[in-house]
């Protein structure tokens, strides 16, 4: 998938990603290559800017920890960002419904 | 912590370090600069360690896994756009914070209407047994706030720094001031005032004081309760006019506003901590706790 076109949908995706629990960045980007069935395949670090920028606005909290020696960040959703995945989720849903109607839609006068 | 930058030997992941020191020049004036590259070789060690997991082997490793995470310059200046944080550190004082900044609410409310009770406005004397009712609800109210101003302190930094000291010192001294010299505004006042203030100051480019906490805590209320301060030496000076509308006026509205803004200003951090306050883990979290290594 075009990368670009997909920079502009992180935010939603990263938010609905870490809905189902905390993970850490290597995990977020796993889940999305796995969940878009290997479509999703972005420049790996492009998402730390990302995920630091919802911290920094409050969608997101992060906690420190230690796995295997190494010291590992992992985020989680706060109550606002679960808020704006509900309003990024229903603000998608109708983009999308508007485009596939669009792209249905026969010309006029349609043929049976 | 690992050494700065990195504490990874060359015959670990060379590579990988050769990609953070050249990651690093970019962030090193960052105060958050070691956390950033923690992450970043949390991040390429998992990947290639997959990858060696898988057969590959180190060599190609690090090069497939850096190839993936993107030009080092690149990837330096996007994580560089955005502004360092104060990681929140997850005290119980933070976890429970909103609720603290509800209850003091409640108890400044609950002081304000006291306060007039307090004094008998006729003759501008403590009266006991209101006068105790109304110290104990400020006392407790500056307790409860207190521990909403330090969390706010280690929330923002990260950490429980010199200044959070200074700010726990105005705040235990503010409280004594109260309890023992509550009649003495200035002091409890004054302390409560220098706490907020300089908390507040700290917040405001943080998510949890940015807004309207940081314009009613950080600026309305500290101005207003100066400016009613300054009254009051006109109101009680030396030879205050017992009785006189002017002292009425000063116990029964002044004052009040006084306890009744800062517990406005508590409700709204508590909004907004409350707002941005995790989600309890959810149960089947429980048993692998909040890092998923998998």
């Amino acid at each position: 998938m075009n990368r670009e076109a997909l920079k502009g949908h992180l935010d939603l995706l990263i938010l609905s990603v870490l809905a189902d629990g905390p993970l850490h960045g290597y995990a977020v980007i796993d889940e999305l290559r796995t969940r878009s069935g290997e479509v999703f395949d972005l420049a790996e670090g492009t998402v730390y800017p990302v995920l630091h920028r919802l911290e920094v606005a409050g969608h997101l909290s992060s906690e420190w920890g230690e796995v295997g020696g190494r010291r590992r960040r992992s985020y989680r959703l706060t109550r606002a960002g679960s808020a704006r995945l509900e309003q990024q989720r229903a603000s998608w849903q109708l983009f999308s419904a508007s485009v596939n109607t669009v792209l249905r839609r026969k010309p006029w006068p349609s043929t049976p | 912590m690992a050494e700065y930058p990195l504490n990874l030997t060359n015959a670990e992941y060379p590579l990988i370090r050769r990609y953070l020191l050249a990651v690093d020049p970019v962030i090193r004036h960052r105060t958050d600069a070691q956390d950033l590259l923690d992450e970043l070789a949390d991040h390429l060690i998992e990947a290639v360690e997959r990858l060696r997991a898988s057969g590959v082997d180190s060599d190609s490793a690090e090069r497939r896994s850096l190839s993936r995470f993107g030009d080092p310059d690149l990837i330096a200046s996007l994580i560089n756009s955005v502004p360092a944080k104060g990681h929140a550190m997850h005290t119980i004082f933070s976890r429970e914070a909103s609720f603290f900044a509800f209850v003091a609410a409640v108890l400044w409310t609950a002081a304000a209407v006291s306060l007039p009770f307090a004094q008998d406005n006729l003759i501008a004397s403590w009266t006991q047994g209101a006068y105790v009712t109304a110290i104990v609800l400020i006392s407790a109210a500056i307790a409860a706030s207190g521990i909403v101003l330090l969390s706010l302190n280690v929330q923002v930094t990260g950490a429980f720094d010199a200044v959070a000291g200074i700010v726990a010192t105005l705040l235990v001294l503010a409280l004594l001031a109260a309890f023992l010299f509550g009649w003495f505004l200035f002091g409890w006042l004054g302390l409560l005032i220098a706490a907020t203030a300089v908390t507040m100051s700290r917040a405001r480019a943080s998510a949890v004081g940015v807004g309207a906490p940081t314009v009613l805590l950080g600026y309305v209320w500290p101005t207003f309760t100066l400016l009613v301060l300054v009254a009051a030496i006109f109101v009680t000076g030396p030879t205050p006019l017992l009785g006189s509308p002017a002292i009425v006026v000063f116990d029964v509205v002044a004052l009040p506003l006084v306890l009744l803004g800062y517990a406005a200003g508590n409700v709204l951090l508590g909004q907004r901590m409350r707002a941005l306050t995790p989600h309890a883990p959810a149960p089947d979290d429980a048993g692998r706790g909040p890092f998923i290594t998998a």
